[in-house]
């Protein structure tokens, strides 16, 4: 909220600075995020009083005005402004002086005639936004005197933030209750005595609330006679310094003190209103045009004032059209009432109306305060629009006795426990008492009755939270908790992802955080390994259709990345994500396994002196699993890679499956050259998920090493010429299959295509090492298990033994 | 024979002077010392001598076989070093020559960050615990003590999923608190980190997904008091043991008191001033980073506690925005877009 100083301190004898207030607020729970000065013009900007307003000789549109600023010659100012008379006293800028918006004003000569000076509208004082005429200052302006000394023009406006709990702030009287508890300053409360003239109101109108659970009080009163008139500029000021706009003083007088004292307030046009006044939840389907000119369809949740022939207002968010108070209004229905929060809230958001009004109600209204804010809005009024007002107030108020504030019971002993600081029982009431709460008892318990406008202090916490921040919170002393010295830990899980991440990392890949929302063509096509056999999950009220689902694979986060790096002109990603899939599993439970996801795309970066690396390729995005893996414990021979089936977002061919003592955790591979294709990229994209709950148990908690061998170790190579589709790692399983104890190796070292290798063929090699536990093998003794191998694999391949 | 012998010995010395080479060297050892060299050769014809010289002579002729070998192994020596200087002169690399290294990776930032906080409140004790992001109204809201109504409920500024007719994206992380205390009795320490969703457009300060860090402490008396030392230890931990903390009072339906933690600006008040235009606090001098509070009697009753036996406190915390102001940074969006270029700027 926007508090102008000026109109604050009326309300409490603060004399301190404006930056001490906002310190003393902010440290109360209300932050001030902003403090400007306001105003604060030149003081070549004076007041001057028109002497003669006179036709320039040489243009139509020009007048030569004569001004009286006080000195020993009359200013000879050219305007071509409207309106002006003599006798108007006037804003006038002298030359030099400098406008807000940051020109200078310079004596000039327009059309022969010297013009020393210019006379402003509220638009060039930075006052209003109001440009069509020159500003006309109140009757008793000094001629001469720098308009910045005028009262109300300068001034200094603190930006309030109020929290929703604290409806009873949202108003200059509300803060300075908030200033005057927090400072001891006293407070200043205005007593409104009204002139009441003609019939009383009680025999001109009646008010009936049909639902006071909604509306439990309802005030009127009845003006007749007002005239249309522009709010005077002092008020029009207040107004936009505390961010709302004037538009004819009717309307701005019930703004004006609904500002000033947080209730709510409507005038009704009372010559357009039919029967009685009649408060009741609306009958589905009726229709209102609001003030804003859109008809709106109402339901029986929302709560309306209507008259004989049907709603005029939607209670609490916005009057009607046909009601709305014009220049022809003559007769006023003033209303100050009570609004259910919870109603108000609801029909605000569906009819998405946000107003003053209905921000004030939705946080509560004062139940008590509703008879002062309706007399003196009726005072305001007369005040700067004419008009009678009738004697008395009509009043529906069934629903108030419930609205009393609950006596509650507060323990000192209890305020001390939470608070962890000594407090005595002299000191609690003390500050409760600022606050205008009444405190009585001398037991265990203190009982305390909160004042009407704190309807937020219900229980005995909220008492205590207030003991704590009138004393402020920097009086509580910072201490550690007693508690019994515990060792901390992180989940296994959580540290599996550490250990994770750290291998990732260390193999060259960038960690990566994508948000978890996806598009749903994404999602469809982009199933991964853990969300594989999950329905996808779409959001109900998404932002955007490119987010409008949970993804099912953090490749999907991944993939948009490596768009947003290629488009950046990227040639190599080496990427890794830590993350979830999501979706809905066969009994429609929302599930969100945890993956390991990688991708690898483009040139490897130059190693050494060359343009660049490599492209990747599968292999290398298989190392890095298998580095991963191998940190696990889990070595070649538990992990199988097997040609991937049916995983749709692969490539069939350039695809596998990981497999892990025969359960499949994972897929390695090429994506699918058609999403390829979709997402616009050129090459290949190599991609790895792997399930992180099922790699997750396999953390190796010690390591239990195998002795040293004592004896050396024998190598014999084997070559082979074998068709293109032969894979690699069958000659590998089988030399494993035979389970020789003394075989301690078999490894791949070159595979060959060419000369003299026929071609639709290829030579691989391998090495086999050979080695006893408990003595040197003999030469006999290694070519006989060579040739048990030789053997094996001849009887069970077709292959050609190369020598 | 001592004639010959000093002869030898003045030629082999001063062959061995004129060897440029090993190979030389080694021929001359062989050429004077060799079975067949003429040491030998000499010796031969000491059978001739009378008895009583004989030691004599051979002892001379060990002294010069010894004093020839020594020349040999200090001219081998000395022909060494020469080739090892000639060398040392000659060879060189190019050290200026890219290395070949393998890529670098790196840890992104928000992680680093989430494991240094929660590496923090572990080792003050207390214990990490996990909960799902797609939550239910009770565990979100209700449980908190949100009123029925409260804005928070809203499609504005929750996310909805199509699933249950509650489903919804954790707009924070505190339903795992009473998750937890649901499932444990006091005394309990826990922190929660974790991803969590709001209806918001991207935007520097805005991300529909980000990430917090909860923590709470229930326990028989734990008092605001101690939730201000736990968090004042914490951030000093995190920002340096100078940096300034303060309380302010907020409202927060989940806690009360409840409180805002703020830190003296790390861009200005940290270096000594506060400054109006610092771009950091805009002049402030201080920094919001946490919301907390003592944990509010109807959440203790809404999962089975006593609020008259346990009491303790919560606090709640933007991962994202510790690490913007960690990192120096002022837009979240580089954090979720992951440019190679900025994550690799972070170590690995």
């Amino acid at each position: 909220m926007r508090v102008p100083l000026s109109w604050l301190t009326e309300f409490v004898s603060w004399s301190g600075s404006a930056t001490d207030l906002a310190e003393r607020l902010t440290m109360a729970g209300f932050p001030v995020e902003g403090i400007s000065a306001v105003g604060q013009l030149d003081p070549r900007i004076r007041v001057g009083r028109l002497l003669a307003v006179e036709p320039h000789p040489d243009a139509d549109r020009l007048q030569v005005c004569r001004v009286d600023v006080a000195s020993a010659e009359p200013a000879s100012v050219v305007s071509g402004a409207p309106g002006l008379a003599a006798g108007q006293l006037v804003p006038i800028a002298l030359p030099g002086a400098r406008l807000p918006r940051g020109e200078e004003v310079q004596a000039v000569e327009l059309r022969g005639v010297r013009s020393a000076g210019a006379l402003c509208s509220e638009a060039e004082l930075g006052l209003s936004d109001d440009a069509s005429r020159v500003c006309v200052l109140p009757d008793d302006a000094v001629p001469g005197r720098p308009l910045v000394e005028l009262p109300g023009i300068a001034d200094v406006v603190l930006e309030v933030e109020v929290t929703p709990n604290r409806g009873d702030c949202l108003s200059m009287l509300g803060v300075a209750r908030e200033v005057a508890a927090l400072t001891g300053c006293r407070l200043r409360q205005r007593r409104v005595r009204l002139r009441e003239a003609g019939t009383p109101a009680a025999e001109q109108l009646r008010v009936r609330v049909d639902a006071p659970d909604l509306c439990p009080r309802y005030d009127a009163r009845l003006v007749r006679g007002v005239r249309p008139v522009t709010s005077p500029l002092w008020l029009r000021l207040r107004l936009n310094r505390a961010g709302m706009r004037a538009v004819g003083a009717v309307v701005d007088a019930t703004n004006y003190v609904m500002l000033e004292c947080g209730q709510p307030l409507h005038a009704f046009d009372g010559e357009r209103l039919s029967g009685e006044i009649i408060v009741r939840r609306a009958v589905a389907g009726e229709r209102i045009v609001t003030l804003d000119g859109v008809e709106r369809s109402l339901e029986t949740a929302d709560l309306v004032i209507a008259d004989a022939r049907g709603p005029v207002a939607i209670a609490g968010v916005m009057g009607g059209g046909h009601s709305e108070v014009t220049s022809d209004t003559r007769v006023l229905l003033l209303e100050s009432a009570v609004f259910a929060p919870s109603a108000v809230r609801r029909t605000s958001r569906r009819l998405g109306l946000a107003s003053q009004a209905a921000y004030r109600f939705e946080r509560r209204v004062d139940p008590a305060a509703t008879p002062d804010a309706l007399d003196a809005v009726a005072g305001l009024i007369v005040r700067l629009a004419g008009g009678r007002i009738a004697p008395g107030v009509v009043e529906a108020a069934a629903g108030l006795a419930d609205l009393a504030p609950p006596t509650i019971f507060l323990r000192p002993r209890r305020a001390v426990s939470i608070l962890g600081m000594p407090l005595t029982r002299g000191e609690i009431t003390r500050r409760l008492r600022a606050l205008g709460a009444r405190c009585h008892g001398d037991g265990r318990a203190i009982s305390v009755t909160p004042p009407s406008y704190r309807g937020d202090l219900r229980q005995e916490e909220d008492l205590i939270e207030e003991i704590a921040r009138v004393g402020g919170y920097e009086t509580i002393p910072t201490t550690l908790p007693e508690a019994p010295i515990t060792h901390g830990a992180d989940t296994p899980t959580r540290s599996f992802v550490q250990r994770v991440r750290t291998v990732l990392a260390g193999e060259g890949l960038a960690e990566m955080v994508t948000v978890s929302l996806t598009d749903e063509v994404t999602n469809e096509r982009l199933p991964g390994f853990v969300g594989r056999a999950l329905a996808p999950i779409a959001l109900r009220n998404p932002l955007s259709s490119e987010s409008s689902a949970l993804r099912r694979s953090p490749l999907a986060g991944l993939l948009r990345a490596l768009r947003l790096n290629l488009d950046r002109g990227a040639e190599f990603v080496g990427a890794f994500e830590l993350g979830k899939g999501y979706g809905r599993d066969a009994e429609g439970r929302a599930c969100e396994p945890q993956a390991i996801a990688i991708l690898l795309y483009g040139l490897w970066p130059p190693c050494g002196a060359e343009r660049s690396g490599p492209p990747v390729d599968f292999l290398h995005l298989k190392g890095i699993v298998i580095n991963l893996l191998a940190t696990l414990g889990l070595g070649d021979e538990r992990v199988a890679w097997q040609p991937v089936g049916e995983v749709g977002f692969l490539h069939p061919g350039k695809s596998a499956l990981v497999a892990l003592d025969g359960e499949a955790v994972g897929v390695v591979g090429a994506l699918h050259p058609e999403i390829v294709q979709v997402c616009d990229i050129a090459g290949e994209v190599w991609l790895a998920e792997l399930d992180l709950a099922r790699l997750a148990h396999y953390v190796p908690r010690r390591v239990a090493p195998r002795p040293l061998p004592r004896f050396p170790a024998v190598t014999r190579d084997i070559a082979v010429i074998v068709d293109e589709g032969f894979r690699a790692g069958e000659i590998i399983e089988e030399v494993r299959a035979l389970r020789d104890v003394d075989i301690e190796s078999v490894r791949l070292f070159d595979c060959y295509r060419g000369t003299p290798v026929p071609s639709g063929k290829k030579s691989l090699a391998y090495t086999i090492a050979y080695r006893a536990p408990d003595r040197t093998l003999t030469d006999d003794e290694v070519n006989a298990r060579h040739a048990a191998v030789l053997e094996r694999l001849s009887s069970r391949f077709q292959l050609e033994l190369r020598r | 024979m001592r004639a010959e012998l000093a002869a030898l010995r003045e030629h082999a010395l001063a062959d061995i002077a004129a060897c440029a080479a090993e190979t030389e060297l080694e021929a001359v050892r062989v050429r004077y010392l060799g079975k067949k060299g003429s040491l030998n050769t000499i010796l031969r014809g000491l059978g001739g001598l009378p008895a009583e010289e004989r030691p004599a002579i051979g002892a001379l002729a060990n002294q010069i076989k010894d004093e020839v070998l020594a020349r040999i192994a200090e001219k081998a020596n000395e022909l060494e070093s020469d080739r090892l200087r000639r060398s040392l002169a000659e060879e060189r690399i190019d050290v200026t020559l890219p290395g070949r290294a393998r890529p670098r990776g790196h840890i992104h930032p928000l992680r680093a960050v989430e494991r240094e906080i929660v590496g923090i409140f572990v080792a003050m004790g207390f214990s990490v615990a996990e909960g799902p992001e797609i939550e239910d109204d009770f565990h979100n809201f209700g449980a908190l003590n949100f009123p029925p109504d409260h804005p928070a409920r809203d499609t504005q500024d929750t996310l909805f999923l199509d699933l249950a007719d509650d489903a919804l994206l954790r707009t924070h992380t505190s339903p795992v608190q009473i998750r937890v205390m649901r499932a444990q009795q006091p005394p309990l320490r826990v922190v929660v980190p974790g991803a969590c969703y709001r209806r918001d457009e991207p935007d520097a300060t805005h991300s529909p997904m980000f990430h917090q860090v909860e923590g709470f402490m229930v326990d028989e008396r734990v008092t605001f008091a101690d939730l201000k030392g736990v968090l004042v230890h914490f951030l000093r931990r995190l920002f340096g043991p100078e940096t300034g903390v303060r309380f302010r009072p907020s409202f927060f339906p989940f806690t009360e008191p409840s409180a805002e933690v703020d830190i003296a600006c790390t861009a200005c008040a940290a270096a000594g001033r506060p400054t109006p235009g610092c771009r950091v606090c805009r002049g402030g001098g201080w920094l919001e980073v946490l919301g907390s509070g003592m944990i509010h009697p109807n959440v203790l009753r809404a999962v089975g506690y006593d609020p008259e036996v346990v009491q303790g406190f919560a606090f709640g915390m933007g991962i994202d925005r510790l690490a913007l102001l960690k990192n120096d940074l002022d837009d979240l969006r580089l954090f979720f877009e992951n440019d190679l270029r900025f994550l690799g700027q972070y170590p690995s």
